[in-house]
């Protein structure tokens, strides 16, 4: 119960990000990659692509942004996120049943699959967006400055949840 | 076995990810903004209630700033209505019966993006005050955008801060005239294209509309030069930093061409021809 209202509000607080926090061009706020890796490992990619995908296309409807840019990096991101977990942490030792978090996998590994996982999906997000109209400079800081920014978000959202827990 | 199995999971995953991703990119490809607008119409009428809760309470916080602005505006054409005055001769008995070309008609932002590459604004006019689209959105310092759809009560108006919009501009001291588009970037940053070389420009010209569209009338300022480039010496590119503040901005006036009508059977007639 306490997971699903946390889950809603931090949707909440992305449309709230979208709608009406503008943090310049070059910075694109976003909380469906923290989203989706809250979900537990058990969790079949497929059912995570769908996840993915109705998550970024309900951030698409209720926000300002280009209908299906959300939805086609919650995709990519439900696809490769078992696969970033198999290479930053170590499977074997990790209960599938439950949600990585700083305080079980450590404080470095955790970092590097939030970031591996933001970077696939503002990859995405920036290149349907922006590839072929906006030179290849603005793209790369788009990308660069926005992975920074979700991931110090992400990491500080991560460290005041799952220290409740 | 088990290698089967985990080779159907990995096959399935596969299928799944390309469905989605088309789906997803089939969205993109056709986010034109009349069919986003008929299939997501029911979610923006939520949407649109919520952003006009969220920018009257803006709204309400600004007011000093608004009244301030409202104010030094309403000097401006104070001081030009009085200046036309004094242009007619004290002997002048008649007046000219001149039919009005454009009609203004003021409006309130409920919703504005600028930091996205396609930008829109929503007015809180709609067709049952008159509004339709293709009407020009002005401000008292430069272009807002053009009205792009309607319903009864909103107005959704392409912004200017849109990679695909352009409108027709000219240096002010020599009527030299060119297509503006804005950079993609700087809000406050417009290019404006294929300007002859030969034009005499020089950093700080005031930049205006040229009045060259059926949308917008002439001579609304627009910016001030901020950099030239020589364009291969084919022409020149002016970097405009733009006087109007987009991100701040909540009454704009809707312009309504009285002769677009006539001027556009007027071109489809000599396209006929």
């Amino acid at each position: 119960m306490r997971k699903a209202l946390i889950f809603i509000a931090l949707f909440l607080l992305q449309i709230i990000l979208c709608d009406f926090v503008n943090v310049g061009p070059y910075i694109y706020l976003c909380l469906i990659p923290l989203l989706l890796l809250s979900f537990p490992l058990k969790v079949d990619t497929p059912v995570l692509m769908f996840i993915g995908f109705g998550l970024g296309l309900g951030l698409d409807l209720l926000s300002d942004g280009v209908l299906g840019l959300n939805a086609a990096s919650g995709v990519a991101l439900g696809f490769a996120r078992n696969t970033i977990f198999d290479l930053t942490v170590n499977k074997e030792t990790y209960n599938k049943t439950d949600t990585p978090s700083p305080f079980d996998v450590g404080l470095r590994k955790y970092t590097i699959y939030l970031l591996l996982s933001i970077l696939l999906y503002m990859l995405v997000y920036v290149l349907f967006d922006m590839a072929g109209v906006r030179p290849f400079f603005t793209i790369l800081a788009k990308l660069s400055l926005s992975t920074i920014a979700n991931l110090a978000l992400s990491l500080l959202i991560s460290y005041s949840l799952f220290r409740q827990r | 076995m088990r290698n089967s199995s985990s080779f159907v999971r990995i096959v399935v995953s596969i299928a799944v990810f390309v469905l989605l991703e088309t789906i997803s990119i089939l969205l993109i490809t056709n986010n034109g903004i009349v069919q986003r607008y008929r299939i997501v119409g029911g979610v923006r009428s939520i949407q649109t209630s919520l952003w006009r809760f969220g920018e009257n309470t803006k709204a309400y916080f600004n007011l000093k700033e608004t009244n301030k602005y409202l104010s030094e505006e309403n000097n401006a054409l104070k001081n030009a209505l009085e200046e036309a005055r004094a242009m007619i001769p004290e002997d002048t008995l008649f007046y000219i019966n001149k039919e009005k070309e454009y009609s203004y008609k003021s409006a309130k932002i409920i919703k504005n993006s600028t930091n996205k590459q396609h930008n829109f604004i929503i007015l809180d006019k709609g067709s049952k005050d008159g509004v339709e689209a293709d009407m020009g959105v002005i401000s008292a310092n430069g272009i807002v955008g053009v009205i792009h759809s309607v319903t009864k009560n909103y107005a959704y108006v392409t912004s200017f801060l849109n990679k695909s919009q352009s409108i027709s501009a000219k240096i002010a001291k020599n009527n030299i005239f060119g297509p503006m588009e804005w950079q993609g970037v700087n809000p406050r940053r417009a290019t404006l294209k294929e300007i002859p070389l030969h034009t005499d420009v020089v950093v700080g010209d005031t930049i205006v509309s040229s009045g060259f569209s059926l949308i917008f009338p002439s001579d609304i300022p627009l910016g001030t030069v901020s950099k030239i480039d020589d364009k291969g010496g084919t022409s020149l590119s002016l970097d405009v930093d733009l006087f109007l503040n987009y991100s701040s901005l909540q009454y704009v006036t809707i312009v309504d061409n009285k002769r677009s009508e006539e001027l556009n059977e007027l071109l489809d007639e000599t396209a006929k021809k």
